[in-house]
């Protein structure tokens, strides 16, 4: 159509008769020409609010007396703000859809109508799941002690993946990373996650996870308190730690969370110990296997001695061994004692002076010791009679030699 | 030993860590003979050893997932968009 608008009459008086498709492109014309419509703000609740597969953003924006149907392409910024009832800021243009007969505002942007929408929303959601019981205390899985396989969801690039890293190198080298890299702000973010977690559930040797953001405004935090990423991090199928945003933030992501980290290195802090406090746990059994090997030594050594007395054994002068035994022992102790207060480093002082107490040694000493027939040591004069094969070792080699008399039956004959 | 070599560091070290207990509640027990204290103790050392070496020789390791893991894993539905027209679902 090219007629001309003003002339609305034809020469039999009659109103010219204009195409539907020509009265629908001048409309969208007029209203495209206007500059107010071009470049237009709105603020409005949201209602009828749809997002098929196409990814575009369908919606109308109300207030109290009307009604403005709008559309956001998907291409359009804050998607994830829009949900009905909602207050949001929008921005955009307003033009025709032909094939349709529709007036629509052309939304680039949606922004939430101040903190106080968002914060609303946010308070909704969080006693909608908790009466769900998904905050419930008592579902909360406790952490493995030892770790092997750690998965972290966090974006590949920046600063928290960092820190992460960092603490892990220096705390608990131990393990390995699974990175699972997600966008964490924006609107992709939240599916993102969610495939992120289904992903772990797929990976069947994960110990536990980290889900983690660094700080934001609660718009950047929002896809943590988004419905579907607190039901992924419910159905995990390892404990979740959640580490987003500074300490005073708390996402519903950190409600649902089995633990909640106050930022990402401190999640990092929480998920393994530290290897320092792993050698100390090492270095405290070594001081109790010093302790205990030196009682045993102890015992055998006078049960020894009491044999030797009661087989009346020419044996060399006692005193001076026993005494070196006893001086040795309590400088194991003293050892021992030390190697609890000092690091791992202590250890092969420790065995060292723990080797000076193995047998061989005191054979070293004057020690010997008495075997049966069969090669086993004698524990008791008992095992011998008269005419018995004895064999004695020394450090340096064996004697063999025949038992003439035994007096195993005069149990206190000191002579 | 190979396979404690293959195992990532933290299971190792929570195998001979458990082994360690184990001495350490043996000699506690006690009613041992000086052979299978003796034993025990060159045991304990040894595995005492082999925990502080884990510790200190470890490192961490980093694997991440494809960025397009999801894809990987059948996880992103086919794309059964309907057409791209505007509003060509809806209902007024």
């Amino acid at each position: 159509m090219t007629g001309n608008y003003e002339s609305g009459q034809d020469n039999s008086g009659r109103q010219t008769a204009y195409t539907v498709s020509a009265v629908a492109d001048y409309l969208k014309a007029a209203l495209e020409s206007d500059p107010r419509l071009a470049d237009l703000t709105v603020v409005g609740e949201v209602s009828g609010y749809r997002n098929p597969s196409s990814g575009h953003h369908y919606f109308a924006l109300r207030d109290e007396q009307s009604v403005l149907r709008s559309v956001m392409f998907r291409s359009g910024r804050g998607g994830q703000f829009l949900a009905d009832g909602t207050q949001v800021i929008c921005h955009g243009r307003i033009s025709m859809y032909t094939a349709r007969g529709d007036l629509q505002y052309y939304v680039d942007q949606v922004e939430p109508d101040g903190v106080g929408a968002l914060q609303q929303a946010y308070e909704e959601m969080r006693k909608r799941l908790e009466a769900e019981g998904l905050f419930e205390l008592d579902r909360k899985r406790p952490l493995p002690e030892l770790p092997a396989k750690i998965a972290v969801i966090t974006s590949p690039t920046g600063a928290v993946i960092q820190d992460i890293l960092n603490v892990l190198t220096r705390r608990y080298p131990l393990a390995e990373i699974i990175l699972i890299p997600t966008s964490v702000q924006g609107e992709k973010a939240a599916p993102e996650i969610v495939q992120a977690f289904q992903a772990l559930n797929a990976l069947d040797d994960i110990d536990v996870a980290i889900v983690a953001r660094g700080g934001g405004s609660l718009e950047d935090l929002w896809s943590f308190n988004e419905e579907i990423v607190a039901r992924a991090i419910f159905a995990s199928n390892v404990p979740v730690i959640s580490a987003v945003g500074h300490e005073t933030d708390t996402t519903i992501a950190d409600y649902v969370a089995d633990r909640r980290a106050p930022t990402p290195s401190a999640a990092a802090e929480i998920v393994a110990p530290d290897v320092r406090d792993l050698g100390g746990y090492v270095t405290g059994y070594v001081a109790r296997i010093d302790d205990l090997i030196s009682r045993t030594v102890r015992d055998s050594r006078s049960q020894f001695e009491m044999a030797v007395d009661r087989m009346n054994l020419r044996v060399p002068d006692t005193t001076q061994p026993r005494q070196r035994i006893d001086d040795l022992l309590t400088r194991a102790r003293l050892a021992g004692q030390r190697m609890v207060e000092s690091s791992k480093l202590r250890l092969q002082t420790v065995e060292a002076s723990l080797n000076a107490l193995g047998p061989e040694k005191i054979l070293g000493r004057g020690y010997t010791i008495t075997r049966l027939a069969d090669g086993s040591a004698a524990t008791s004069a008992s095992q011998f009679s008269s005419g018995d094969k004895l064999g004695v070792t020394f450090a340096d080699g064996s004697v063999e030699t025949t038992v003439d008399e035994v007096d195993a039956t005069a149990e206190a004959s000191d002579p | 030993m190979t396979e404690s070599t293959k195992k990532p560091a933290a299971k190792s070290f929570e195998s001979s860590f458990s082994e360690l207990e184990e001495v350490v509640r043996k000699l506690e027990t006690g009613g041992l003979s000086l052979d299978e204290a003796t034993k025990l103790f060159e045991n304990g050392m040894k595995l005492a050893t082999k925990c502080n070496e884990i510790l200190s020789s470890s490192e961490l390791k980093i694997t991440r997932l494809q960025a397009n893991f999801a894809e990987q894993m059948n996880l992103v539905p086919d794309s059964d968009n309907v057409a791209e027209d505007e509003f060509d679902d809806e209902d007024a």
